[in-house]
């Protein structure tokens, strides 16, 4: 299911906000339906984000993996529960989820490229706690969870 | 006892494991290990106290430490004491995640810093005993 291409170019860390950003706008302008957008998109934006923005790195620091693999793995795995939790219903969602033009490109130097990381994490974390507080209850854990990882990123970063 | 009460009330018999492991594994460790025990230590004191009040508060009864508990592994050295360390923030941070749903408001907010100091706990003492990878995907998930 989930396209896990790697960015071809000017892979963007910083698109987490951005993503979000249009995520959350989404469910104001571009659903066709009446149902309010699910709470699990913003949190699978941020996670698709962290995923792209580690891909970034590691094509620009690929001696990098042994210490950011695993991180990027636990964001794939918040990735394919959360698309699992969202259902088929929304196919678009991928999409919105993706582009940020607007970011900036993965430093030459390896920890500042882990310190944008650790920033990227930051938000995500912050934006996790948010979606886990406004949760509904069969949310909570899950959401809780995600932020939790996050956190414990950002301690393994700096 | 409602559902909110009853996870705290499983929050708080964590906490109370939690503070009698740390107090068994606290004299394996030396240096800066100790230090963070001791630190660890106290967090759990402190969110057990927090939740023997909050019950209080409720008009429920919070449940009494054990006399002992019976421990996951024998602690004899560093190693065991730290992986020790490991099983008791995982397991708490899982009790407190799982109160998440039935928790509302401030209420879940105590809860989620219980998971989120929990898992990152969790995680240093995995990589100071060398556990790799040092982080999961669903800390004080199910």
């Amino acid at each position: 299911m989930g396209s896990e291409t790697l960015p071809r170019r000017g892979v963007l860390i910083g698109g987490l906000a951005a993503a979000a950003a249009v995520v959350g706008l989404a469910g104001c302008t571009d659903s066709e339906r009446a149902a309010p957008p699910s709470p699990v998109l913003p949190v699978l934006a941020d996670s698709r984000s962290l995923v792209a923005a580690y891909d970034a790195v590691l094509v620009r620091h690929a001696d990098l993996d042994g210490r950011l693999g695993p991180l990027r793995t636990d964001h794939r795995r918040h990735v394919d529960e959360l698309a699992k939790r969202l259902g088929s219903a929304t196919p678009s969602a991928s999409g919105s989820a993706s582009a940020s033009p607007s970011a900036p490109a993965v430093p030459d130097d390896a920890e500042a490229a882990v310190a944008l990381l650790a920033d990227a994490e930051k938000k995500a974390q912050h934006n996790g706690v948010a979606a886990c507080l406004s949760a509904p209850k069969e949310y909570a854990t899950l959401f809780g969870s995600i932020a939790a990882c996050r956190a414990t990123h950002v301690t393994v970063l700096t | 006892m409602n559902r909110a009460q009853q996870r705290l009330q499983a929050a708080l018999a964590a906490e109370h494991a939690a503070v009698y492991g740390y107090d068994v594994l606290g004299p394996h460790l030396a240096g800066d290990e100790q230090r963070q025990a001791r630190a660890a230590d106290e967090a759990h004191r402190d969110r057990r106290d927090a939740l023997t009040v909050e019950l209080t508060r409720l008009r429920a009864t919070p449940s009494p430490a054990a006399p002992a508990y019976a421990l996951p592994t024998k602690v004899t050295d560093r190693d065991s004491a730290l992986k020790l360390a490991v099983t008791l923030e995982e397991r708490t941070a899982a009790v407190w995640g799982a109160a998440l749903g039935d928790l509302r408001a401030a209420g879940r907010k105590r809860a989620l810093d219980a998971v989120t100091d929990c898992s990152v706990r969790a995680v240093r003492w995995r990589r100071l005993a060398g556990v790799a990878p040092a982080t999961v995907a669903f800390p004080g998930g199910s």
